[in-house]
């Protein structure tokens, strides 16, 4: 059974989710062009470093949101900007996947 | 250290979060003064962390590792220095998982590591579990 307690925070933390949209739609904005970046061959350091970053932030953070499948994606985004010249394939298809994961909660 | 009581004489735990990234200190903000009651003061970096913690006295410090400037390990090690917040347990929390991190992070000296993402839900009783609070 459901408690009192879980549901508003379910209810708080969505809040939360909803209120911060437009960061998240931001962050997979940013791992978008480094991905395309990446097809192109031209992802310089600065947005690897940047995209790692993001990744990180969302493999922390979009678990506590209802997305872990969402935050294990972002993981494997994060070590692959980490390794310094990730395939472009793999990297499209993450983004995608990740995008996906966050339609609805796990 | 000082303990704080409310009206009724019940122990009022205080937690400091310091975490570069604004969803997670809101989150573990939210999860610990709702589900365990607590009272909780936040900050964005190592270094205002460590004015907050002077400040704020706080009972334990949920702390990120991956911060930019001072990350978390060094303000850890800073605070060991400061003879006032050397006593508080620290709690880091990290978004890694490999066996080499953990092991780096344990011989630290931290009273935990614990793993992001979190449950909301079950952050406080982590925490009091690691740090045997009992009320």
């Amino acid at each position: 059974m459901t408690k009192p307690m879980d549901t508003e925070m379910a209810r708080l933390i969505h809040a939360l989710w909803e209120r911060n949209q437009d960061q998240v739609q931001n962050r997979l904005q940013l791992l978008d062009s480094a991905a395309a970046a990446s097809r192109d061959g031209d992802m310089g350091e600065e947005l690897r470093n940047e995209a790692r970053e993001i990744a990180h932030k969302l493999a922390g953070s979009l678990g506590m949101f209802g997305f872990p499948v969402g935050s294990e994606i972002a993981r494997r985004l994060e070590l692959l900007f980490d390794r310094g010249d990730p395939d472009p394939e793999l990297l499209s298809e993450l983004t995608v996947q990740l995008r996906g994961s966050l339609a609805e909660p796990d | 250290m000082r303990r704080f009581v409310d009206l009724e004489g019940n122990c009022v735990r205080r937690v400091l979060i310091i975490d570069d990234d604004d969803d997670i200190r809101e989150v573990a903000a939210l999860s610990l003064e709702s589900v365990a009651g607590w009272t909780i003061a936040s900050a964005c970096s190592g270094p205002a962390g460590i004015a907050m913690a002077r400040e704020f006295q706080p009972d334990a410090i949920l702390m990120d590792v991956m911060m930019p400037g001072m990350d978390g390990p060094t303000t850890f090690r800073t605070m060991q220095q400061i003879a006032e917040l050397a006593a508080i347990p620290v709690l880091l929390l990290t978004a890694k998982v490999h066996g080499v991190d953990q092991r780096r992070f344990a011989g630290l000296g931290v009273a935990a590591v614990l793993f992001k993402p979190f449950d909301p839900l079950t952050l406080a009783r982590q925490i009091a579990d690691t740090l045997g609070w009992k009320d």
